[in-house]
C-alpha cells in the first residue's frame, strides 16, 4: 500500500513537471491556434538563466537560512521570467506574427527552425554537457508514513498550481484576458470590435514565455541541472497533454499533465518499465477515442 | 550510369545526393498521405517499418532486393490503411496526435524486440541502394504524383482537404478517399525506408522517432504543401543545406535553423506553390525558359486544361 | 517572383563553391588523419572529447618535431575534422569523402554508435582503415578495416562479475538500465543472464529511455524489492538524476551502486550529483586521471586548453592516435592504406592509460581491442578512486 501511495505521489510530482511546461504551450495554442515549438527551448533558457544567476552569485547553497533561500528563489525566478518574457516577445514579433493565421503548420515549422537554432546555440555557449544548477531551497525530505516527498518537488508542484491560477485569473478576470478569449474564439469579430489582435498576440506569447521561464527555474532546481536538449522530452509530453486536454479550460491542461504523470508512474510500477510510453500513449488515445473533443472539450468535431 | 556517376562525382556529393533522394521519396509519401487533409506525424516510423521488413527479408531470408523492397512497401501500405481507419472520425489535430503516438509506440516496440536487434539496431544489411535504385524510383514516384494530381482520386483528395463536408455533399466517398490516399503515402514511405536501410546498412529504432517525422513534415511544408514539386524541393534543399554549411564546424545547425525560419517567414505558402492545373509551376516555367519553345499565342493567357 | 528565385539559385551556387574543399596534394612527410565524429547534437559531449584527445596527442607529437618511423623517415601529423551530428548518413559521407582523398591514411572515430555502426561496413567497402574511439555496439560481422580501442562488455563484464562476487558476495541485485543505448542495455542483459552462474539473484530489472528525467517510479519499485546492490547503466545526464532521486527517496545509504565503462570516474558525474557517487563501484579501463604516470599528468595539464574536462573518451581519442602513429612507424608509409592496415592489425602498444592490442586477421577479422586491462574501482573523490581487490 505504501508503495502504491508513493507511486501516486511520484506520478503527481512528475506530472506537475509536465504541466508546468504544458500550460504556457496550451495557452498559445488555444488563443492563437499556433503550436509554438520553441516553447520548450524558452523553458530551457529559463533553466540556464537560473544556472547563470545562481552560480554567478556564488551562492553557498547549503548554508542559507530559509528567508534568504526564499528571497533568492524569487529573485532568480524574476530574472528568468524577465529574460524569457523578452525572448518570447522577440519570437512573437519576428516569427509568430508573420506566420500565424495561415496554414496551421507554418508557424509550427518556423518555430521548429528557431528551436533547432536555440538548442545548438545553447550547446555552443554552455557546452554539450549538462551544467549543475546549485540548489537554492534547502533540500528537505518530508516523510509521511513511509512516503517521501522533497521540498523541491513540492515547490515545483506549487509553481505549476501558481501558474495555472495566474493564467486563470488573467483569462477570466482582467480586461486583456477577456480580449484574449475573444480573439481565441473569433479573431475577426474581436478585431472588428476594436481589440488590438497584435497586442493580444504579443501578450499571450509573452505571458506563455514568462511561464516557461518560471518552469525552467523550477525544473532546473528540481533536477539540479540544465542541458541544451532538456526541452525535447517536455516538448513532446506537453504537446500530448495539450491535445488531450482540449481547448476549453486552462485547468484541463494541468489535470491532464498530472494524469499523464500518474499513468506513467503506475505503468512503470505495476506493468513494465520498458513499455511505459507505449501504454501511456495507448491509454491517452483511448480517452480521446471515447471523447474526441478532448477530455474537457471543446474541439469542433 | 550509376557507377559512372559514383565514379565521377566526389564521394561526398554521392552520399549527399542519395540521402537527398531518399528523403525526397519519403517526403513524397508524406505528400500523398496528407493530400486528403490528414496530418501524419509518423512517417519516419512508417519508413522505419518498411526498412526493417525489407532488411530482415534480404539479410535473414535472402530475398531478392526488389521483392523485399516491395514487401516493405506493402507492409507500410497495410499499416497506413489501419492507421487511417482508426483516425477516420477524428478531428484533424487529434488524428495527428494519434499518428504521433503510433510512431512513438513503434519506436518502443522496436527497442523491445530482440529479433531485430533492439537498441543495437539491425545490422549486416547488404548494400543495394545506389543512384540507379534511388533516382529512377524517385522519378517514378514523382510521375505517379503528377498523374495522381490529375486523376479523379487526386481531385477528390484535394476536395476532402479543402472542405470535407462540401466534398461529401458532392458525392465523394470521403472515408474511402482518405484511407486509400493515406495508405498510398505510407506505402511509398515504406519503400523509401527499405531503400534507406539498404544504403545506411543499419536500421535503428531511434530513426523512427518523432524528431525524424518532424523533419519530414518540415521538408513538406517548407517546400510547399500543395504541389508535388514542393516536397521534392524541400527535401533536397534542406538535406543539402547543412552540408553546404560545413565551413562552420560548430555553428552549422544554428545557421541552418535561422535560414529555415527566415525562408518560411518569407514564403509562408511554401517555396513552391500550387498552380492551377494545366499550367506549369512558375519555378519550372522559369527553368524551361532556358530552352525556349514556341508557345502558341492562344495559351499565353494561361487557360486551364492543358497546354 | 522570378528575380527572387534567381537570387536564391545564385546564393545556392555561391555556397556550393564556397563549401567545396580543394584536395590538397599529398605533402611529403605529413601523415593525414581524418576525424569523423559527433561535434553537435546529443552525442556532442562524447565526440568533442575524443576529437580533443586526438588533437592533443597530435600536438604532443608535433611539438617534439614529429615522429620517426622504422625506415628512418620523419613525419608530422595533420588532422581534419568532420562533424557527423549523430546521423548515420553524415558519418558515411565523411568516411567516403576521406576515402576519396588520397592523402588520408586512416579515419579516427566515431564515438557514438550511430556513427560506427554505419561506418563499419562501409570501411570494408571503401577499404579505409577506421579506428573507433568509444563506440561499444556489438558488431556481428567484422571486416578487416574496422577497429576500435574501446573495451567492450563481452570482454569486461565477465571479469567484473567474477571479481564482484569474490569481493562483495552479493545476493540481491537490482538493475536499472537505459533501454535505448546499445552498450548499456547489452551489459545489463549480460549481467542478468550470468547472474545465476555468478550466484546472485536479480530482484528487479527496470528500464528507462534516454532524455527521461523522472525515475522515481522505477526507483520506488526497486525500493520495494530491497536489493543490496543496484546496477546503474545510464549516461551521466540520466544517471546523475537517478542518483539524486535515490538520495531523495532515502535509498543511497541502503543500496550500493555499480556500473561499467568507468562512468563514475567522469568528473561531470561527481559535479552533477554533488559528490553522491562516492563509494560507487565500476569496472573501467585502467586509466586514472590522477595517476602519477607522467604522460597522464601531462595530458591532464595540457587538456586545460580545452573548455571541457577530460574523460575516458578523451583517453580513447588519444589512444587511437597513438595506435595509428605506431602502425605508421611499422608500416613506413603515409599513403598505402593496405600496408597501414596490416601493420595496425598487429598492434601491441602500451598507450595512455592502458594497452591497445589488435589481432585483426584478414581471414578472421576482429577489430576489438584485445589489450587493455580492466580494473574494478571505487570512487573516493572527484578525480580519485581506489582499486577494489
Amino acid at each position: 500500500m505504501e508503495q502504491f501511495v508513493q507511486q501516486l505521489v511520484n506520478g503527481i510530482m512528475a506530472g506537475s513537471t509536465y504541466a508546468v511546461v504544458a500550460l504556457g504551450f496550451g495557452l498559445v495554442f488555444s488563443v492563437m491556434r499556433v503550436v509554438n515549438l520553441a516553447h520548450p527551448e524558452i523553458f530551457m533558457i529559463g533553466a540556464y538563466v537560473a544556472f547563470l544567476v545562481i552560480s554567478g552569485l556564488h551562492v553557498p547553497g547549503e548554508g542559507l537560512n530559509v528567508l534568504a533561500a526564499v528571497a533568492l528563489f524569487f529573485g532568480v525566478l524574476l530574472v528568468a521570467m524577465l529574460a524569457t518574457g523578452a525572448a518570447g516577445l522577440v519570437l512573437e514579433r519576428l516569427v509568430i506574427r508573420p506566420t500565424r493565421g495561415t496554414y496551421i503548420l507554418t508557424p509550427f515549422i518556423a518555430t521548429a527552425g528557431v528551436s533547432i537554432a536555440l538548442q545548438n546555440s545553447a550547446q555552443r555557449l554552455f557546452g554539450p554537457d549538462p551544467v549543475r544548477v546549485p540548489s537554492v531551497i534547502p533540500p528537505h525530505t518530508f516523510t509521511l508514513g513511509g512516503v517521501r516527498v522533497t521540498s523541491m518537488q513540492l515547490a515545483t508542484f506549487l509553481t505549476a498550481v501558481a501558474i495555472m491560477l495566474a493564467l486563470r485569473y488573467y483569462v477570466h478576470s482582467t480586461r486583456w484576458g477577456r480580449a484574449t478569449r475573444a480573439v481565441a474564439e473569433k479573431p475577426d469579430v474581436a478585431a472588428a470590435c476594436g481589440v488590438n489582435v497584435n497586442l493580444v498576440s504579443q501578450l499571450t506569447v509573452g505571458i506563455a514565455s514568462i511561464m516557461a521561464g518560471a518552469a525552467g527555474v523550477a525544473l532546473g532546481l528540481l533536477y539540479t541541472s540544465a542541458a541544451p536538449f532538456m526541452g525535447l522530452l517536455y516538448g513532446l509530453k506537453s504537446f500530448i497533454c495539450m491535445l488531450v486536454a482540449g481547448n476549453r479550460h486552462i485547468e484541463a491542461i494541468m489535470a491532464v499533465g498530472l494524469l499523464l504523470g500518474v499513468v506513467e508512474a503506475m505503468v512503470t510500477g505495476y506493468i513494465s518499465s520498458n513499455l511505459r510510453d507505449a501504454v501511456a500513449f495507448a491509454l491517452l488515445l483511448a480517452v480521446l477515442f471515447f471523447r474526441p473533443q478532448g477530455l474537457f472539450g471543446s474541439y469542433e468535431v | 550510369m550509376s557507377s559512372f556517376l559514383s565514379a565521377h562525382l566526389p564521394a561526398f556529393w554521392v552520399v549527399t545526393l542519395i540521402t537527398a533522394g531518399l528523403n525526397a521519396i519519403i517526403t513524397m509519401g508524406l505528400y500523398f498521405s496528407n493530400s486528403a487533409g490528414a496530418l501524419s506525424a509518423c512517417h519516419a516510423a512508417l519508413a522505419g517499418v518498411g526498412g526493417y521488413v525489407a532488411a530482415v527479408l534480404t539479410t535473414n531470408f535472402d530475398w531478392p532486393f526488389p521483392v523485399a523492397l516491395l514487401a516493405g512497401a506493402v507492409v507500410g501500405f497495410a499499416i497506413g490503411m489501419l492507421l487511417a481507419l482508426v483516425t477516420l472520425r477524428m478531428n484533424e489535430l487529434v488524428a495527428g496526435l494519434t499518428t504521433l503516438a503510433f510512431g512513438e509506440t513503434m519506436v518502443i516496440i522496436a527497442f523491445n524486440l530482440d529479433y531485430i536487434g533492439g537498441a543495437n539496431g539491425f545490422m549486416g544489411i547488404p548494400l543495394q541502394t545506389t543512384f540507379a535504385a534511388v533516382y529512377p524510383l524517385l522519378a517514378l514516384v514523382v510521375f505517379g504524383a503528377w498523374r495522381f494530381d490529375r486523376s479523379r482520386l487526386g481531385y477528390a483528395a484535394r476536395a476532402c482537404r479543402d472542405n470535407a463536408r462540401a466534398a461529401a455533399a458532392m458525392g465523394i466517398n470521403v472515408p474511402w478517399v482518405k484511407t486509400l490516399v493515406f495508405a498510398l503515402g505510407s506505402g511509398i514511405a515504406g519503400l523509401g525506408g527499405g531503400l534507406r536501410a539498404h544504403y545506411v546498412l543499419v536500421q535503428n529504432p531511434d530513426d523512427m522517432g518523432f524528431f525524424f517525422s518532424l523533419n519530414y513534415l518540415i521538408f513538406w511544408v517548407f517546400g510547399g504543401s500543395y504541389t508535388f514539386w514542393g516536397p521534392v524541393f524541400g527535401a533536397m534543399f534542406l538535406t543539402i543545406l547543412p552540408e553546404m554549411l560545413r565551413f562552420s564546424l560548430y555553428d552549422r545547425f544554428i545557421i541552418y535553423g535561422v535560414i529555415l525560419t527566415a525562408i518560411v517567414i518569407v514564403r509562408l505558402q511554401g517555396v513552391i506553390t500550387r498552380v492551377p492545373l494545366g499550367r506549369r509551376p512558375v519555378f519550372v516555367a522559369w527553368l524551361s525558359r532556358l530552352w525556349r519553345r514556341p508557345v502558341p499565342a492562344a495559351s499565353l493567357g494561361g487557360s486551364q486544361g492543358g497546354r | 517572383m522570378q528575380r527572387w528565385l534567381i537570387g536564391f539559385a545564385i546564393g545556392l551556387l555561391t555556397l556550393t563553391l564556397a563549401g567545396r574543399c580543394a584536395t590538397i596534394a599529398a605533402e611529403e612527410h605529413v601523415v593525414h588523419f581524418f576525424q569523423d565524429n559527433a561535434l553537435t547534437g546529443q552525442a556532442g559531449s562524447y565526440g568533442t572529447r575524443s576529437v580533443h584527445g586526438v588533437e592533443l596527442a597530435a600536438k604532443h607529437i608535433n611539438d617534439t618535431g614529429g615522429f620517426t618511423d622504422t625506415c628512418g623517415n620523419k613525419y608530422t601529423i595533420k588532422l581534419s575534422v568532420w562533424d557527423m551530428a549523430n546521423s548515420h548518413e553524415q558519418a558515411i559521407a565523411g568516411l567516403r569523402k576521406a576515402a576519396d582523398d588520397p592523402t588520408v591514411l586512416a579515419v579516427l572515430g566515431s564515438t557514438p554508435s550511430t556513427g560506427f555502426a554505419a561506418m563499419e561496413p562501409v570501411a570494408g567497402q571503401v577499404k579505409m582503415p577506421v579506428i573507433a574511439t568509444g563506440s561499444a555496439v556489438p558488431i556481428k560481422r567484422w571486416n578487416p578495416y574496422a577497429f576500435r580501442v574501446t573495451i567492450a562488455t563481452p570482454v569486461a563484464a565477465p571479469y567484473f562479475l567474477k571479481e564482484f562476487k569474490e569481493v562483495f558476495h552479493p545476493k540481491r541485485v537490482a538493475m536499472l538500465y537505459d533501454i535505448t543505448q546499445d552498450a548499456l542495455r547489452a551489459e545489463a542483459e549480460l549481467i542478468r543472464d550470468l547472474s545465476g552462474k555468478t550466484g546472485f539473484e536479480i530482484v528487479a530489472f527496470e528500464a528507462f529511455r534516454v532524455n527521461d528525467t523522472d525515475f522515481r517510479a522505477q526507483l520506488t519499485t526497486i525500493k520495494g524489492t530491497t536489493p543490496e546492490w543496484l546496477g546503474l547503466y545510464a549516461a551521466n545526464t540520466e544517471g546523475s538524476k537517478i542518483i539524486n532521486q535515490m538520495d531523495e527517496l532515502g535509498l543511497l545509504g541502503k543500496i550500493n551502486i555499480f556500473s561499467g565503462y568507468g562512468v563514475f570516474q567522469d568528473p561531470t558525474y561527481w559535479d552533477l550529483t554533488n559528490g553522491k557517487t562516492k563509494g560507487a563501484v565500476n569496472w573501467a579501463v585502467a586509466f586514472n586521471l590522477a595517476s602519477s604516470d607522467p604522460l597522464m599528468q601531462k595530458v591532464v595539464a595540457d587538456y586545460k586548453s580545452f573548455p571541457e574536462e577530460p574523460t575516458i573518451y578523451s583517453v580513447y581519442g588519444y589512444q587511437a592516435l597513438q595506435a595509428a602513429v605506431d602502425a605508421v612507424k611499422r608500416a613506413c608509409t603515409v599513403t598505402d592504406r593496405e600496408k597501414f592496415r596490416d601493420a595496425l592489425a598487429d598492434t601491441e602498444l602500451e598507450a595512455l592509460g592502458g594497452s591497445v592490442a589488435f589481432h585483426n586477421l584478414r581471414s578472421e577479422p576482429n577489430g576489438e581491442n584485445q589489450g587493455g586491462s580492466v580494473i574494478i574501482s571505487r570512487i573516493t573523490g572527484r578525480d580519485s578512486y581506489e582499486l577494489v581487490e
